[in-house]
């Protein structure tokens, strides 16, 4: 590994080899759907996906005919997504830039899912994403974020997940909370079936819901609903994820 | 009953591999058990003792270095190798027996009995951790008594991790899936250990977590009276949450 930050590493290649493609189309699909709700679009709508990969959100929202803005760092990623693009016929905007760097829009919605928030050390710079996202929405557009629910990993010290699929490959992953700094870190060991081993650290700043109510408030964004999942349920202590659902003052 | 996979304690499971799944802890924490045992058994050498489910003999062969007579007994014909191979290089004493726990081949033999590190529970069924039970508690004398240690079943559950992994120093990557039978209180658990060079080897095992009351009236049932209840061997109060349970009963009579 070279002296890049972890997610240029992470995302050049591994993460789609070894998880990504296993995401199976189905929850692609359920997830597309809650975000179509969730922000309340019509036929036509401009939606943003800030930290798009590889594209299955954008891809999914630009067939169902959304106008699609598709950003992303990673080069290898953004290829991937506009060879899927292209097999599938439709057309995204794609956009290789840093997350701090929204594009101006107007967006009528924009998401940010699968814990792609918090990347940098400092909270300036993590505030710097959300104000770019409130400049981009129309008044009235909303804003999905999908991240890691910090009160339920303050409670699972050193977490360990395996994840196994079909070809014989495995994902075994490690976090834990800094209970004093807030920040995430994670050790990705992704297993290839041959037994061949590649390592990922990721660090990410973890919020909890009414710090990133305040930060997104500073953003001119204001939380409407907080979720524990996909499924829309309420947050609590014991939930994975934590989806928060903002809209754009008028 | 006819499930094999219940007799995987039968298999190469207690074997080399054993060590990658449960590093053997360091000679300072063997001394401390070692110690704690004796002081709740409060006999003094040459007292006779059972190890029941001896293992590699850790505590069986310290248990000799401090005078006492002990007699190791266990399943696992690699593990006894290595203990005899250990004891002999100190000239040890010690008479170890082969035998499968129902079967202790000795009548009101020794003072007491200990059980370490959860021997209870990995027989096919509860009728036959019930029979080793018995057995050992035929092989005390009137009035010798029974030391169990065992997981804290209401540990496990409360803190019930499905999934953990290690890599070992030597580059093996060990991961362990669980899966709790809630009706039948068994957790299930399959091993994986990856190699350095990929090679793949998996186990499968079935441990029955016994509540308290179950193991005390197991214990009353083969004639044994309990004595002390506690949460580790250094006599800790049991609760939800200590890690262990640790049972002292006496042989009536």
């Amino acid at each position: 590994m070279g002296t890049a930050p972890w997610w240029v590493e992470l995302f050049r290649e591994d993460y789609y080899q070894f998880e990504g493609r296993h995401t199976p189309e189905e929850r692609t699909r359920a997830e597309v759907e809650t975000v179509e709700r969730a922000l309340g679009l019509r036929p036509g709508d401009r939606v943003l996906d800030l930290c798009c990969g590889w594209g299955r959100h954008a891809i999914e929202l630009a067939e169902r005919g959304y106008r699609v803005t598709g950003l992303d760092l990673s080069e290898g990623e953004l290829a991937r997504a506009r060879r899927v693009a292209a097999a599938a016929g439709v057309a995204v905007d794609w956009v290789r830039a840093d997350m701090r760097d929204v594009p101006p829009g107007p967006f009528d919605g924009a998401v940010n899912l699968w814990t792609s928030f918090g990347y940098f050390e400092d909270d300036g710079e993590n505030q710097r994403v959300l104000d770019g996202v409130g400049r981009s929405l129309r008044p009235g557009g909303r804003f999905l974020l999908d991240h890691w629910n910090v009160l339920w990993l303050a409670n699972r010290p050193r977490d360990q997940r395996v994840k196994e699929y079909g070809d014989g490959s495995l994902m075994l992953d490690g976090r834990d909370l800094d209970v004093r700094t807030g920040r995430i870190h994670a050790q990705f060991l992704f297993v290839a079936g041959d037994g061949t081993r590649r390592r990922h650290r990721i660090s990410v700043q973890g919020y909890t819901p009414w710090e990133l109510a305040r930060m997104l408030g500073r953003a001119g964004l204001r939380v409407l609903d907080v979720w524990g999942d996909w499924a829309g349920r309420p947050l609590r202590h014991e939930s994975l994820r934590m989806i928060v659902l903002a809209e754009r003052g008028a | 009953m006819g499930d094999p996979l219940r007799r995987w304690y039968a298999t190469s499971y207690f074997g080399a591999d054993y060590f990658l799944m449960h590093p053997e802890p360091p000679p300072e924490e063997t001394l401390g058990e070692v110690d704690r045992i004796v002081a709740v058994l409060g006999l003094e050498p040459p007292a006779r003792l059972l190890d029941f489910g001896c293992g590699w003999g850790r505590h069986a062969i310290e248990l000799a270095r401090r005078g006492y007579w002990v007699t190791g007994q266990d399943l696992s014909e690699t593990f006894l190798a290595m203990a005899r191979e250990r004891a002999s290089r100190e000239g040890l004493p010690i008479t170890w027996v082969h035998a499968d726990m129902r079967e202790v081949p000795f009548t009101d033999a020794f003072d007491a009995a200990i059980s370490i590190n959860s021997v209870l529970g990995v027989l096919e069924g509860d009728e036959e951790d019930a029979r080793a039970v018995a057995a050992v508690a035929r092989s005390l004398r009137p009035g010798g008594r029974l030391l169990v240690d065992q997981t804290n079943r209401e540990h496990v559950i409360r803190h019930y991790r499905p999934d953990h992994f290690r890599e070992t120093e030597d580059g093996h990557l060990v991961i362990f899936q669980g899966r709790l039978d809630l009706r039948e209180s068994l957790n299930h658990v399959t091993v994986t250990i990856i190699g350095p060079e990929g090679g793949r080897r998996t186990y499968r095992h079935v441990f029955r977590l016994y509540t308290l009351t179950e193991l005390a009236r197991m214990l009353e049932r083969a004639g044994l009276r309990l004595e002390e209840v506690w949460g580790g061997l250094d006599r800790r109060p049991y609760d939800l949450e200590s890690p262990r349970m640790v049972l002292l009963a006496r042989r009536e009579g």
